[in-house]
């Protein structure tokens, strides 16, 4: 078991290790909150044709009026912020992902070199930090848009 | 699969989520006000609207197929680097496939029986 709280812990606390811990963390975090919605939202969209016991065309008054009653459950200002806080791990999430796919073809990285101090990550070029910056950037953009859509307060 | 065919294809998928998400969010939040978009059946994006329309309906099933593999790829890949062990990697493998199948599946009903529904 402790192999396993280890492990969690390196990847849960990114202090003390510079941009590319928090931008591992927050990628993995991200996912599987994701994930988690992605199949929450598979479950409630069901209910658009009425719920999981529809497996043949419903009467179109019933999946109107399921779809209805579940739109009241989710009229709710907790999960609205749940959905806020869900566009900034979504914009996160694919802006650093592209950051990751650019990696992964060799793209935009530094040359290897002798590790002397103070250790910098020859894979952190400018290009790879902006483009994590840029990722949290339009990630709280996107908060931001989706607290207005949800609350109207800024009303933009 | 191969692991590094495995990690082609999270890649490829995260690419076209780019695509089909953007299309998702748009009709969602671009084209229709939010709330427009949530009604059953009276706007050109209400819900309804959008499985009526046979490309956006499909645009879904392949946003609903590119994340389904996306997302429980990425679950295995997280649960590989906790704990390693032969059993474990296939059970973890097992399960993920199976609620990944099933997760389609539902998304795929509803998708098909949404679009019967909105023609009528």
């Amino acid at each position: 078991m402790s192999v396993v709280v280890n492990a969690l812990k390196t990847w849960l606390i990114p202090i003390r290790y510079g941009v590319e811990r928090w931008s591992y963390t927050l990628q993995r975090v991200s996912g599987v909150a994701l994930t988690l919605y992605f199949v929450a939202h598979v479950v409630e969209t069901g209910n658009v044709v009425g719920g999981a016991g529809v497996w043949t065309l419903p009467p179109y008054e019933y999946a109107e009026r399921v779809w209805n009653e579940t739109k009241a459950f989710l009229a709710n200002p907790l999960f609205d912020a749940g959905l806020a806080v869900l566009a900034f791990l979504i914009f996160f999430h694919t802006v650093n992902g592209f950051r990751l796919f650019l990696t992964h073809l060799g793209l935009t990285l530094g040359k290897p070199g002798r590790p002397e101090y103070p250790y910098r990550a020859a894979s952190m070029t400018v290009a790879q930090k902006a483009l994590f910056w840029i990722s949290v950037v339009l990630a709280v953009a996107a908060l931001v848009y989706a607290v207005d859509v949800f609350f109207k307060v800024l009303q933009i | 699969m191969r692991e590094k065919n495995l990690m082609l294809l999270h890649y490829i998928t995260g690419l076209g989520i780019i695509i089909f998400g953007g299309i998702h969010l748009a009709t969602v939040f671009l084209l229709s006000p939010y709330h427009a978009s949530m009604e059953f059946d009276n706007n050109p994006f209400a819900v309804l609207s959008v499985y009526r329309n046979v490309l956006l309906a499909g645009s879904l099933e392949g946003l609903l197929v590119l994340v389904a593999f996306h997302g429980f790829n990425g679950l295995r890949v997280i649960l590989q680097e906790l704990y390693q062990g032969k059993t474990y990697t296939r059970a973890v493998s097992l399960l993920l496939t199976i609620v990944g199948i099933a997760v389609v599946v539902y998304g795929t009903r509803t998708i098909l029986i949404a679009h019967q529904l909105a023609a009528l």
